[in-house]
């Protein structure tokens, strides 16, 4: 069977501290400019005191339905068997195509390859060494959970079966691969 | 190092914030190319982004960068490593590091600097204390530092030289709830968090001030275990969204509300008396204090609602042991420091959960642990004293007031710095001699700490920027960063004995030293190298350990080592799980707990609700008491603080990548304040007091109260050589007055501000 | 909450810039001017009328090449690693709108040389002689070619639109009136700046079959109108995203230039100019450099509306 790699985003354990944007930094050697992944605060909404803030990870979700793979001209972009949707640069002329077709804008031009650039979730720095990516190892309160969700006993498939989750857009039929727990307070903003 | 096209962009984006800085002397670019040495495999080691000194594991990558991430070995810290420890290797090469000595050539703070060599740094260091010395007294020279192995080397070298003033940032940070904590249970306490039921905090902001167990322990009670957290703020903070409820107290009122909780659980008759009747002394002056403190008077004061107090107080004690009141961290709220720690050790005490899963208990060190197990399950660490020091006459300058002395051997009152040098109270001081402490930020009153520096006869600073306060000093010494030095083993114990260590991960960078070898060479120049008998940090770790290189190997190995089980004295699955592990643990009570053993380093052996101690130190304050405090005028706004989750107070603004992810510091308004003063976010505003006034941006959000502004602090730096942080932000040192709290000796981080757009 | 997550400039959705629309432009403009100088062609032949040396036909194909290889030109030099545009030629994704582009505009570039060629033979050979037997070939085939190069030019008018519809998470791109939008206006840029060269510098005369061409400027404005009121009615109906976009029109920079250029320079102006203006100036060359010129300035707006304000609005 074939991996499905997914990664869940629990909002209730999100504190927003960035510790996920800097250990991605750091390990994947993204330049200064430019970033892969962020939590935004987002807020606080609702009524005073009823307030909540909502943390919004903002990187690739990894669609098994990828529009950015689908409008590639060269093919440069694709979804790797382990669902990762992946860039071969060597193909890749810049045409920003794939950039200006992503709904969640998570694709940016690495100023040192000039290719587009994203998460990978760590493929070539940390999951060929049989690590978790590094936003999911460095996490101070364990919010990430990232796994074969193929694998009915990861950990991963555990808390996508038994909590609440969402994906967002999906009204787009982009079919995410990053899952969020909702916030226990507010709606669900997709 | 080749100049590829990787190099030549990352120098190019480096330098953006810094074009003018290519030339400040002493700076990594100044100093020139150098390449990255070091381990590829993990070395075990400590962060030191903050002073809560997680343990990591960190290596060099293709000799580009370092890879830092937590250490796993350390269970309550799961690996993990907030954004601040993340980013520590960006500070490590950054360009605008300083790596050479430094000699001031310009007025102090004008910044014009000269690089200078080890040696002529040490011999104009060694002049002018020498001088100082002859002229005035050693005492006249005060010497502050960051804590820990960087204040043991510093505070050594000052005992040596003969001053007895000493100082760490204690009065400016966590003194606070330690003097509290002293005065009550004879030494610190710790919180068990990740096992409570029910958590009360009073904006202890473990979720921004991120301490990683804690903040892991806590989060994991909330999610996994189904705590209730109620939280006290005035601001809305990231603590007070992942609360079950939320309340926007009123600054400066949290005494009332602990004391309302602490009245309640005595009326309502929820306090545990067995525990109260055994462990507690001055309970019936303390009962009779807080008669008064009734849910309704509180929710005049706080804006609590009063029957919210009442309920809490009773889910709360329903929860108890396994509950707790936080006794918070960093600040001072209001003048009335004391009282309101105290009081909120109290509502702890009354509900009995000292030494129980999830309420409040003392940390286990190795030999207190073996004794209970009557067996050396854990080894203990000998300390190096040295003979013949000299002995030291001289008061400290903070010894004028009895009230303090809980502080003295505990920091200092930091602040006395000024008082001394400006007013020669109680004496003169000439020289100051800093490290890794940068006070222009943390202190209050920047105006003064400015006027300070330009009268002293000499200062040193020591640092690995030049802070804004370093930027004062006439002569600067780069020390290494943490992933360049090697320190002694440092004792962790929690619920069982622990240790960890320090170690170097990459080769050193630049002219930088460590700092236990700077004042060991200064001490060299100075004469008194006899002080200092070690010859490196490998003798000291060895002293540590007794010579016994196999610990000492195990805990560079493996960074973090602990020994046997949790305990807890008056938990009885713990201690009945510990003696079954030990046979020759102590036998247990009737109860099947260790609580008889429970003793407290008070004058009375018990836990001080009331204390004649205290009393006799500072007249009228025996019983905790609560005393009306003004923090603003009537058409000021309350100005509070705090901290956040990319930035460790004032220490890593100029961190390339924590500067990239926040630089500024928009101040918080309520909309309806906003609305009168017609702010919008955005809008640069003025923000103004008696103290000083300051330049920002405004942020209008519901999360704060109408009548209080917050903005994080740290930002607003004022000397150039920052060049990513300065003139970026409100400097909130600027605003806040000098004041010293009573017993404490904090000072305020509560003001009042009047705002005003540009 | 203040930002603590660091810049967000990458996140701007606008990714797509001016260059992009200039392209758009110049490959409507191209594949425009050949769709009304083919149809031209094929309205004088069914009326057995000359089509020799007809100036609208001699600036088609002028402008048919030069428009699409200045907008190759631009789309080349836009690309992030512009000396590695040849891997898409080398690679085809079948399921990108852009692959399907690469196809059509290979084909379709040669053709308009062809046809080029074929209109200003003489001067060809003056200058290349060796040419002779391939544009014989070429003459002999000339009527199929035509109907290829109509049927590509039809394509490329089309490609221009779905290249940005294809993009589906902005509503006002991801529509399918928009590549009938591009088409209309393609036509009606294609009139224009056929109007516009041959009147500076192939006409003898000023009624030149431009009259003819001036004709279908009526329906093609008709249309685009259309398509335009068509896109917004239909975003006010695609649920809140979609609505939230229609603003596009009513706030902003880009509301003016869709009133002003769009609107009123591209549709209001040469309408009310053909109907309005006293008969004495209508084929004057002044009057018809203005009109094509308001038109062309229209078309160009629309292409910066379409490409901007399409953009901003993500859903």
């Amino acid at each position: 069977m074939t991996k499905r790699y997914v990664l869940v985003h629990d909002e209730n354990k999100c504190i927003g501290c960035q510790a996920c944007n800097v250990a991605c930094r750091s390990e994947n050697n993204v330049p200064e400019s430019v970033t892969r992944i962020q939590v935004r605060i987002e807020g606080p909404y609702g009524n005073f005191p009823h307030l909540h803030f909502k943390y919004n990870r903002v990187s690739c979700e990894q669609c098994e339905n990828a529009p950015c793979v689908k409008v590639c001209p060269t093919g440069a972009a694709y979804v790797n068997d382990d669902g990762i949707v992946s860039i071969n640069e060597g193909k890749c002329v810049g045409c920003l195509y794939c950039v200006a077709a992503c709904p969640y804008k998570v694709r940016f031009i690495n100023p040192e390859t000039r290719v587009p650039d994203k998460c990978d979730f760590c493929k070539e720095s940390r999951l060929a060494r049989g690590e978790q990516p590094a936003c999911v190892s460095v996490c101070p309160t364990s919010a990430l959970t990232f796994g074969d969700a193929n694998d009915l006993n990861s950990e991963v498939r555990k808390v996508l079966d038994t909590k609440q989750n969402y994906q967002q857009k999906v009204n787009l039929g982009t079919e995410p691969r990053v899952y969020r727990i909702p916030s226990r307070r507010g709606g669900i903003k997709a | 190092m080749k100049l590829d096209r990787r190099t030549f962009i990352k120098g190019a984006g480096a330098t953006t914030a810094g074009c003018a800085l290519a030339s400040l002397p002493g700076s990594l670019a100044a100093f020139g190319e150098s390449t990255l040495k070091g381990s590829a495999e993990s070395v075990a080691s400590i962060c030191e982004m903050c002073s809560t000194r997680c343990p990591i594991s960190a290596r060099v990558v293709n000799g580009k960068n370092v890879s830092i991430l937590g250490n796993v070995n350390a269970k309550s810290y799961g690996g993990a490593v907030c954004a601040r420890g993340g980013a520590g290797h960006s500070q490590l090469y950054d360009k605008q590091r300083i790596v050479k000595p430094l000699k001031r050539i310009g007025d102090r703070g004008e910044g014009k600097w000269q690089e200078i060599e080890w040696d002529e740094a040490y011999a104009t260091i060694a002049e002018n204390l020498n001088k100082i010395k002859a002229q005035h007294g050693a005492e006249s020279v005060a010497f502050s530092s960051k804590s820990g192995s960087l204040s043991g080397h510093l505070f050594h070298f000052a005992k040596a030289f003969g001053s007895p003033n000493t100082f760490t940032h204690a009065s400016t940070c966590p003194a606070g709830y330690v003097v509290a904590a002293k005065a009550m249970f004879g030494g610190k306490i710790k919180r068990d968090l990740s096992n409570s039921k029910y958590i009360i905090n009073f904006g202890h902001n473990l979720y921004e001030g991120i301490n990683m167990s804690e903040t892991r322990g806590m989060m994991n009670a909330q999610m996994e275990k189904g705590a209730k957290l109620v939280v006290f703020e005035p601001r809305f903070s990231i603590v007070a969204d992942k609360a079950d409820e939320w309340y926007a107290i009123k600054p400066g009122t949290d005494v009332a509300v602990a004391l309302a909780i602490c009245h309640t659980l005595i009326e309502d008759d929820l306090y545990d008396k067995a525990f109260v009747a055994e462990f507690v002394s001055g309970f019936a002056e303390f009962a009779k204090e807080v008669k008064a403190y009734t849910p309704e008077w509180a929710e005049s004061i706080s804006d609590v609602p009063a029957e919210d107090i009442r309920r809490i107080t009773h889910e709360y004690a329903a929860a108890a042991p396994h509950a707790l009141v936080d006794f918070g961290h960093r600040s001072s709220f209001t003048t009335e420091e004391f009282e309101m720690r105290r009081a909120l050790y109290a509502a702890n005490v009354l509900v009995g959960n000292i030494e129980r899963k999830g309420g409040l208990y003392f940390g286990k060190k190795a030999s207190k642990y073996n004794k209970f197990a009557g067996e050396n399950v854990a080894p203990t660490l000998a300390k190096p004293g040295v003979k013949d020091m000299p002995k030291i006459d001289a008061k400290r300058i903070d010894m004028v007031d009895e009230q303090y002395s809980l502080l003295w051997s505990s920091g200092g009152i930091y602040q006395t710095i000024l008082d001394s040098t400006l007013d020669a109270k109680p004496y003169q001081l000439h020289g100051w001699v800093m490290s890794r402490t940068n006070p222009m930020q943390t202190m209050t009153d920047r105006a003064r700490i400015v006027k300070t520096m330009q009268k002293l006869d000499f200062v040193v600073a020591c640092d690995i920027y030049i802070s804004e306060s370093a930027a004062y000093a006439d002569i600067f010494l780069p020390e290494s960063t943490y992933l360049e030095r090697d320190e002694e083993i440092v004792d962790k114990s929690g619920k069982n004995p622990a240790y960890y260590v320090r170690q170097k991960v990459v080769e050193t960078i630049g002219n930088t030293k460590p700092s236990w070898l700077i004042w060991k060479e200064l001490a060299d120049k100075l004469g008194q190298g006899q002080f200092f008998p070690w010859q490196n940090m490998e003798t000291l770790q060895l002293f540590q350990v007794d010579k016994n290189t196999p610990l000492l190997n195990k805990i560079k190995s493996d960074g973090w080592v602990s020994y046997g089980k949790p305990l807890l004295l008056r938990e009885p699955a713990m201690v009945k799980a510990f003696s079954a592990s030990y046979p020759n643990a102590k036998p247990l009570d009737e109860d099947g707990t260790y609580a008889s053993q429970l003793s407290f380093k008070t004058p009375s052996g018990k836990i001080e609700l009331s204390s004649n101690k205290v009393e006799k130190m500072a007249p009228g304050r025996g019983v905790i008491r609560y005393r009306e405090v003004n923090m603003k005028k009537a058409d000021e706004l309350f100005f509070i603080q705090g901290k956040v989750a990319v930035h460790t107070n004032a220490a890593t603004q100029n961190v390339p990548m924590l500067a990239n992810l926040m630089s500024d510091n928009a101040v918080w308004i309520h909309p309806i304040t906003a609305g009168l003063l017609s702010i919008s976010s955005g809008d640069a505003i003025r923000i103004y007091n008696d103290t000083g006034s300051e330049e920002g941006h405004a942020l209008v959000t519901p999360g704060i109260r109408p009548d209080t502004v917050f903005a994080y602090m740290g930002c607003g730096s004022k000397n150039k050589e920052l060049a990513r942080a300065t003139g970026k932000g409100v400097h909130c040192g600027n605003l806040l007055p000098h004041v010293t709290s009573p017993v404490t000796g904090m000072n305020l981080h509560t003001t009042g501000v009047k705002i005003a757009k540009i | 909450m203040n930002n603590i997550w660091g810049s967000m400039e990458q996140y701007d959705p606008v990714v797509w810039n001016w260059i992009i629309a200039v392209y758009l432009f110049m490959a409507g403009l191209s594949a425009g001017s050949m769709l009304v100088a083919i149809g031209l062609k094929w309205y004088k032949n069914n009326r057995g009328l000359p089509t020799e040396g007809l100036p609208v036909i001699k600036a088609a194909a002028v402008i048919g090449p030069v428009a699409i290889c200045l907008g190759m030109a631009l789309l080349v030099l836009d690309l992030t690693k512009p000396f590695e545009f040849y891997h898409i030629l080398l690679n085809y994704n079948l399921s990108s709108v852009m692959a399907w582009g690469v196809i059509a505009l290979l084909v379709y570039i040669p053709l308009v040389f062809v046809f080029a060629g074929l209109v200003f033979e003489r001067q060809v050979l003056h200058y290349a002689p060796w040419l002779a037997g391939v544009l014989k070939v070429c003459r002999q085939l000339e009527g199929s070619l035509n109907k290829l190069i109509f049927a590509l030019a039809l394509g490329v008018g089309v490609y221009t639109g779905f290249l940005l519809s294809a993009m589906i998470s902005y509503p006002i791109l991801n529509t399918a009136v928009l590549p009938a939008l591009f088409l209309a206006s393609a036509m009606s840029v294609g009139s224009a700046g056929n109007i516009l060269v041959a009147t500076l510098f192939f006409s003898k005369k000023e009624s030149d079959c431009i009259e003819q061409v001036h004709r279908i400027e009526y329906p093609v404005a008709f249309n685009e109108a259309l398509c335009l009121v068509l896109l917004f009615v239909g975003l006010n109906f695609s649920g809140p995203a979609a609505q939230a976009a229609t603003a596009a029109i009513t706030t902003g920079a880009w509301a003016s230039v869709f009133w002003i250029g769009v609107v009123g320079l591209g549709l209001v102006v040469p309408v009310l100019a053909s109907t309005l203006a006293p008969k004495a100036w209508r084929h004057t060359k002044g009057f018809l450099i203005t009109v094509s010129c308001s038109t062309i300035l229209g078309v160009l707006a629309l292409r910066h509306f379409v490409v901007y304000a399409g953009q901003s609005y993500i859903s």
